[in-house]
């Protein structure tokens, strides 16, 4: 469990009021998935574009002006200065006004928030990301912060799965990743209609036979649908994995951000406050979690 | 002085022989003077009538009735700019309450000890109501 | 802690000079309850008075409040109107003054909410001492003596109110009335000991906070909120009356044929249907139950982890304004027995 002190420092920008947006331009939209598209986006004020700062596993309320705000994580790596990448699912009325936008369109954002993944904590082990259908959107940051700071971590395995190819997020941007030898990246998909897929073709679970993992020294961070959680907690615990070693991202409804407007909280925390980067040892000591 | 030109001043004071003989200064000096006798009334004609300047008591129905009554005109934005004077005989009824003449405090003017010296108030209304027509219109002379 | 005395007689001339230092709000009598208003005369005020119908939490708080502007391109613009108004708030009960004491824990902290805050700065509080009915368990929550949180706190000793000066505000009140205030003899601090005993005894209701929060846990799954939700109705209005709910919906307002409007935020509950709802669908607490069952939870146990104590003040407001009589003491004090029933 974090301690409150873990929260994120680079306010400086938003301490007077926090809940005051700063404009950034949409530089790019790439329409990746189906209802699942990428939005980059730059501040305005290019010295705050320069120096922004964020965790992996951090999220900004993005507002639409007029429709409102929406809590979306951040994807591009922290690393990658300058943008800021967000994958957003069409699901609601602030993302429905989002996909309406185009390039050179404004909108607002604040954070970052969030406790994001513990660094600190999990650098100078092995890391493994498992994510499933849409969950490789918040998992991106931490797998290109991981790769782009290679010498913090030992072992870097990605697992992927999705339905089928053309519902993979970054589809492109992974495959270019089988091929480097200082990281195992597995993707699979369920079926694959097109006949073109060169990964694997099966289960998600199953990319477990391709690896050996150590659970003393692996931190897991695993994001996807409910069903995905359930077989990949599963086959964690089996493989011996501690539940604080086991890292989840949540999502809640969210209105400030900032732990005061109550929506999120989940038992006796507040999702953007104390997570949404929660260990499986928190999922099962806070009721509702599930 | 034409009929337009001249000054409302609304009077509001529970004491009728005070009123009646403001009243008669002021109007002897071309004022046109309203009459209250309690903070509701005072309030009310204020709101309707919109004076120029408003004389208030202090100790009417209730002992605080005219301070309590300040603080609701002040907060009628038409009223929120209106100068009000407060005239009371407080220093010599009430034993160590004072309030400093000179005081900003009450969102009012002045604030006037009974009993009243009439000259030395015609002339803070003057000062007060000719200031104020003098920023309207400098062009014209009172 | 400067303390003197005030006799209670020159009440009213206090009140008055104190307008000097903001718009002087107190609690007046409206249909036979209570509630602070801009005082209009002093014949009104009551301070006699059990609860008001809305804690203090309306001035820091509002129920409906303008957060931002946007324009179009322009981005958005902080709304600071009102911010500033200088306010007394006369007569508040300790239960209240903790209360918003609790509140600053949460729109204080590591971010600083400015328009709260803004207002706690302009408000002042002088509070003054109470006498329990059987709705109050302010004792049992540790909330029916503050400390902290006042600039001025007015205890009852017959013809005098006993005054503890809390801040430099408070002193410079004390101050403007010139001579009105006089200093407290040893038979005055006996008085006031006497008294604040006498008041210890006459609490009615009482509950045990001790290890409340564990006893929460371990009662997560009980049949209790089962009936509970079902006597409830999701008015909410639980958490409108209560000082430390604080739940706020945001959202853009749309003028029709223009590029520009406000960002509001309005009080929200945690018994509403939509609290945690998610787009797509998905509702966290769908059911009823799990909704009751979280109020009482985060109230006496979420809140706990958090800031160390519970968010309950004891004011039995809850108690009052519930449609269906759902009473938060006879809730935690079933929790315990059905407890010590399951242990046998």
């Amino acid at each position: 469990m974090l301690p409150a002190a873990d929260l994120p420092t680079y306010q400086a920008v938003f301490t007077a009021n926090p809940y005051l947006p700063q404009m950034a331009r949409i530089v790019r939209v790439y329409k990746m998935v189906k209802d699942n598209h990428l939005f980059t986006m730059r501040f305005i004020d290019s010295e705050l574009a320069q120096t922004f700062q964020c965790k992996p596993g951090q999220f900004a309320m993005v507002s639409v002006p007029g429709a409102g705000e929406a809590p979306i994580s951040i994807s591009s790596s922290p690393s990658r200065r300058g943008v800021l990448e967000f994958c957003v699912r069409r699901v609601g009325r602030v993302t429905d006004a989002l996909y309406r936008l185009r390039t050179n369109d404004l909108v607002g954002i604040r954070g970052p928030y969030g406790n994001g993944f513990p660094v600190e904590r999990i650098v100078g082990q092995d890391l493994l990301l498992v994510a499933g259908g849409l969950g490789m959107a918040p998992l991106r940051s931490l797998l290109w912060y991981a790769l782009d700071n290679r010498e913090k971590f030992n072992k870097v395995i990605l697992m992927y799965g999705a339905k089928t190819p053309a519902d993979m997020l970054f589809r492109e941007e992974l495959l270019s990743l089988v091929d480097r030898v200082d990281a195992t990246c597995l993707l699979t998909v369920d079926a694959d209609p097109s006949g073109a897929w060169k990964g694997h073709i099966a289960l998600l679970p199953a990319m477990f036979d391709h690896v050996r993992i150590d659970p003393a020294t692996t931190h897991a961070a695993v994001c996807g649908p409910p069903v995905v959680y359930k077989f990949v907690l599963k086959r964690l615990l089996q493989l011996g994995f501690s539940k604080d070693r086991i890292l989840m991202s949540l999502e809640r409804r969210m209105k400030c951000g900032v732990g005061k407007c109550g929506h999120c909280s989940v038992g006796y925390k507040y999702t953007c406050l104390h997570g949404p980067i929660f260990t499986y040892w928190d999922a099962i000591n806070l009721p509702e979690m599930v | 002085m034409s009929l337009e030109n001249k000054k409302k001043i609304l009077v509001v004071d529970d004491d009728a022989d005070f009123v009646e003989s403001i009243s008669l200064f002021l109007e002897h000096n071309d004022f046109t003077v309203l009459k209250a006798r309690d903070g509701s009334q005072g309030l009310k004609l204020a709101r309707m009538e919109k004076p120029d300047l408003i004389l208030m008591d202090v100790m009417m129905n209730e002992r605080t009735e005219g301070f309590f009554t300040v603080q609701e005109m002040r907060r009628i934005p038409e009223l929120a700019a209106t100068p009000i004077f407060i005239l009371s005989a407080l220093y010599e009824t009430q034993a160590g309450f004072r309030v400093k003449p000179q005081s900003s405090w009450l969102a009012h003017d002045e604030f006037i000890a009974k009993p009243v010296d009439m000259q030395a108030l015609l002339e803070k209304i003057r000062a007060r109501l000719g200031a104020r027509q003098a920023a309207a219109s400098p062009a014209e002379s009172a | 802690m400067k303390i003197l005395k005030l006799p209670k007689n020159k009440l009213d001339f206090f009140t008055s000079v104190v307008q000097q230092f903001g718009e002087v709000h107190a609690p007046v009598e409206q249909n036979g309850q209570f509630a602070f208003q801009p005082v209009r005369r002093w014949s009104e005020v009551r301070l006699d008075y059990n609860r008001t119908i809305l804690p203090p939490k309306k001035y820091f708080l509002p129920p409906r409040e303008t957060l931002l502007q946007y324009a179009g391109d322009a981005g958005y613009v902080p709304v600071l109107e009102g911010l500033d108004k200088k306010i007394v708030l006369f007569g508040v009960h300790a239960c209240d003054v903790y209360g918003l004491n609790l509140l600053d824990l949460v729109f204080g902290g590591a971010y600083r909410d400015p328009y709260y805050l803004a207002r706690r700065k302009n408000i002042a509080i002088i509070g003054i001492e109470c006498t329990p009915d059987e709705h109050c368990f302010c004792r049992s929550m540790r909330a029916d003596f503050v400390e902290q949180g006042f600039d001025l706190f007015f205890f009852d000793i017959g013809d005098y109110y006993f005054t503890l000066v809390g801040t430099a505000l408070g002193d410079d009140m004390v101050l403007a009335t010139g001579p009105l205030f006089e200093p407290v003899s040893h038979q005055d601090v006996e008085e006031y000991k006497r008294r604040s005993a006498r008041k210890r005894e006459a609490f009615r209701l009482h509950v045990e906070i001790r290890d409340l929060p564990e006893i929460f846990e371990m009662e997560y799954s009980s049949d209790i909120w089962q009936g509970l939700g079902e006597r409830c109705l999701s008015c909410g209005s639980c958490s409108m009356v209560c000082p430390t709910c604080y739940c706020y919906d945001v959202a853009d307002e749309v003028q029709l044929g223009s590029r520009e409007g406000p960002r509001t935020r309005t009080w929200d509950s945690c018994l509403f249907a939509t609290h945690a709802l998610v787009a797509g669908g998905e509702n966290f607490r769908k059911a009823r139950p799990s909704r009751v069952k979280f109020r009482f939870y985060h109230k006496q146990r979420g809140f706990v982890a958090e800031h160390g104590r519970p968010g309950c003040v004891g004011c039995g407001r809850c108690i009052v304004a519930c449609p269906v009589k759902i009473d938060v003491v006879e809730v935690l004090n079933q929790l315990r027995s059905v407890q010590h029933a399951a242990s046998r």
